[in-house]
């Protein structure tokens, strides 16, 4: 099979959903309304061109003067006047009709500036999509655009052309322009609540492979656009059959007690579930695993989405953990989302990147919960989401722990509530409130560990200030108090203890 | 004209520094008429021209179009055409086939000038000062304001 002269476009993000770049030659619709990114990914699209693949370019505007876009492009870092100067780029202010006719010109002006500086991209900024049927027998006919695109063929440009239009019609509805056109891309600004999200989706790669469904997309201030790949897309089965976890190596888990409770640990690649109402100690075993990692030189990321950094290190300094010397080793990283208004693809990325580059060896994502209320607990985004991590750790054989929130005060009647991922997962530690007199006491459960035969038996745990939480052991000699072990009780997770041929001391 | 650039060198200095500082300027000011002087001009449609060129340095129109942008007509845009073009400002490539002809401004000819001209002309008084020195200059040469040139000028088209 001939090898396929591609052409990158460099825009972060987008050669990547389109499974390597642009094929030479072609001509391509960004369509989108008013404000949705088509002028910038334009202009990035010949920057990146002329500055890291040496291929000069050339922009035709018909609204935007030519000032106005090099004004706008200095705030992205893209210098247009001094690649300008290099001969590396011609930025050509014209009419749409003139347009037409000179592109179809033999000898065309607009061709021949192209020629000029040997122009291998151009961008045609602001053609006005016509539907169909509205009595235009002119210049914007699709018999124009075909026209149009002969005419660019011939000069094996490859195009970019930005196309407008209007907000009550939306990309989506077909023209007879996407069917002339090689590839087709559709920028949209989505309502999400009352926050607003870009979004990205080639709808049509003549030729080609590519990513289907809408991705994300930022434009940021001193780079440019950046396209993040929604979580959801399908991976390459390669490297799903690679996340298969290794069922000889243990990772400990930091608290005193659990590892016996698990012969050892948990399984390296493995997830974990550990779920709790709020103040069951989720966040301490999160803590104490990261801590314990450092201990033994290994790497470890906390993601939190809960509690901002600085309050993470106050908490872990509550309980005798002082996580900045291992940071400042390099050795854990305390990465810090904010909630509000995640954009899920973006942020997926950046945990990819970091995961890739960091190479943890143990990661803790604090909480499941979080994520649930920025995507929704119902839809398929949050499962999506889910697995999209978990394949992403056990790929990269990094041991996580994922907290996630009970509501539930005493007991639990489901594991996730209407989250359902639980099946997603090898491992699930409850922790919960257990009532015994007028006490309550902080309960353990391995409800479940893939591959491992495991303590089944429900432990009391506490936790101390300055030393952390530790699993007690099952036989504990009644303290001043008469406080009986859990073992004389039944009942206790299903919310209503019993102790053994008495009912509960109440 | 712009093309002699011993003329304004020694003055340049100081329509940098002022224009860059300029909240409002009269028709007699030094200043526009340093600026008026260093770009050649002689009519409103002679700065307009320049200014829209300033913004579009490569445009490709027809007379029409052009016209049309800069709110003259064909006689007087023509006019000023030949004007920028006689004093190597612009450069323009026709193309029998369109009637679209190819307009380059030769910004290296006249960038010592241009922006401390585009900078007072960016606000409408700056700019109706200078169209103001212009016109009372034709009033004091005998022609009047807005008077098209009848010269015919070369490679414009009416």
């Amino acid at each position: 099979m001939p090898e396929r002269d591609l052409v990158k476009t460099g825009i972060a993000g987008v050669d990547d959903i389109l499974a390597g770049g642009l094929l030479r030659g072609s001509v391509v619709l960004v369509e989108g309304t008013a404000g949705t990114g088509k002028t910038t990914m334009g202009i990035e699209f010949i920057y990146r061109g002329a500055t890291e693949f040496s291929e000069p370019g050339l922009i035709v505007l018909f609204e935007v003067s030519p000032d106005k876009l090099v004004r706008d492009a200095a705030l992205f870092g893209w210098d247009l006047p001094e690649l300008e100067r290099q001969g590396r780029l011609k930025i050509v202010f014209t009419t749409r009709q003139v347009f037409q006719q000179e592109v179809q010109q033999a000898d065309s002006l607009l061709l021949d500036e192209a020629a000029a500086i040997g122009a291998r991209r151009i961008f045609v900024d602001g053609l006005v999509r016509r539907p169909p049927g509205n009595g235009d027998t002119g210049r914007n006919t699709p018999e124009a655009f075909h026209l149009l695109a002969e005419g660019l063929q011939r000069e094996r440009l490859t195009a970019m052309i930005g196309v407008e239009v209007a907000a009550s019609e939306g990309p989506g509805a077909s023209l007879p322009e996407e069917f002339i056109a090689d590839t087709v891309i559709h920028l949209r600004v989505e309502a999400m609540e009352r926050a607003a999200q870009r979004s990205i989706e080639i709808v049509k790669a003549r030729g080609q492979d590519y990513r289907m469904g809408r991705h994300s997309f930022s434009i940021v201030d001193g780079r440019g656009i950046e396209v993040y790949r929604r979580v959801q897309a399908p991976r390459e089965l390669a490297r799903e059959e690679a996340a298969a976890y290794d069922t000889s190596t243990r990772v400990t888990t930091g608290v005193p007690g659990l590892d016996e409770m698990m012969n050892g640990g948990y399984f390296l690649g493995s997830t974990t579930l550990v779920v709790g109402i709020t103040g069951s100690g989720k966040s301490v075993m999160a803590l104490q695993y990261i801590a314990e990692g450092a201990r033994r030189g290994e790497r470890s990321i906390m993601l939190t989405l809960d509690e901002p950094r600085a309050q993470v290190l106050r908490n872990a300094a509550t309980i005798g953990i002082d996580l900045n010397p291992s940071i400042d080793k390099g050795l854990v990283r305390l990465v810090y989302d904010r909630p509000q208004e995640i954009e899920i693809d973006r942020h997926f990325l950046q945990l990819e990147k970091m995961v890739k580059e960091f190479r943890p060896r143990r990661a803790v994502i604090d909480s499941l919960s979080t994520y649930g209320s920025s995507l929704g607990p119902t839809g398929r985004s949050f499962r999506d989401f889910f697995h999209a991590v978990v394949a992403l750790m056990k790929e990269h054989q990094v041991t996580t722990l994922y907290n996630h929130e009970n509501p539930e005060l005493l007991g639990m009647s489901s594991v996730m509530g209407p989250f359902g991922v639980s099946s997603l997962v090898d491992n699930v530690i409850l922790l919960n409130w257990v009532e015994l007199a007028d006490t309550f006491r902080q309960a353990l459960t391995i409800a479940k560990m893939r591959a491992n035969a495991f303590d089944r038996a429900t432990r009391e745990c506490e936790i101390v200030n300055g030393q952390g939480m530790r699993v007690l052991p099952r036989q504990i000699p009644p303290d001043a108090t008469r406080r009986l072990a859990f073992w004389e009780y039944f009942s206790l997770v299903a919310r209503s203890p019993e102790r053994h041929g008495h009912r509960a001391a109440g | 004209m712009a093309s002699a650039p011993g003329f304004f060198s020694l003055s340049l200095l100081n329509i940098a520094e002022r224009s860059s500082g300029i909240q409002k300027i009269h028709p007699t000011d030094p200043l526009a008429v340093q600026l008026v002087d260093a770009a050649g001009l002689r009519h409103a449609c002679d700065l307009d021209l320049l200014l829209f060129f300033s913004r579009h340095p490569r445009v490709v129109l027809s007379s029409e179009q052009l016209a049309a942008y800069v709110g003259y007509d064909l006689v007087e845009v023509a006019r000023a055409l030949d004007l920028l073009l006689g004093a190597g400002l612009l450069k323009r490539t026709l193309n029998h086939g369109t009637p679209g002809r190819m307009y380059v401004l030769e910004v290296d000819h006249a960038e010592e000038w241009l922006e401390p001209l585009r900078r007072v002309c960016a606000t409408p008084d700056g700019r109706n000062a200078l169209r103001t020195l212009l016109r009372e200059r034709r009033s004091q040469m005998g022609t009047p304001a807005g008077d098209p040139s009848h010269r015919r000028l070369s490679g414009a088209r009416p």
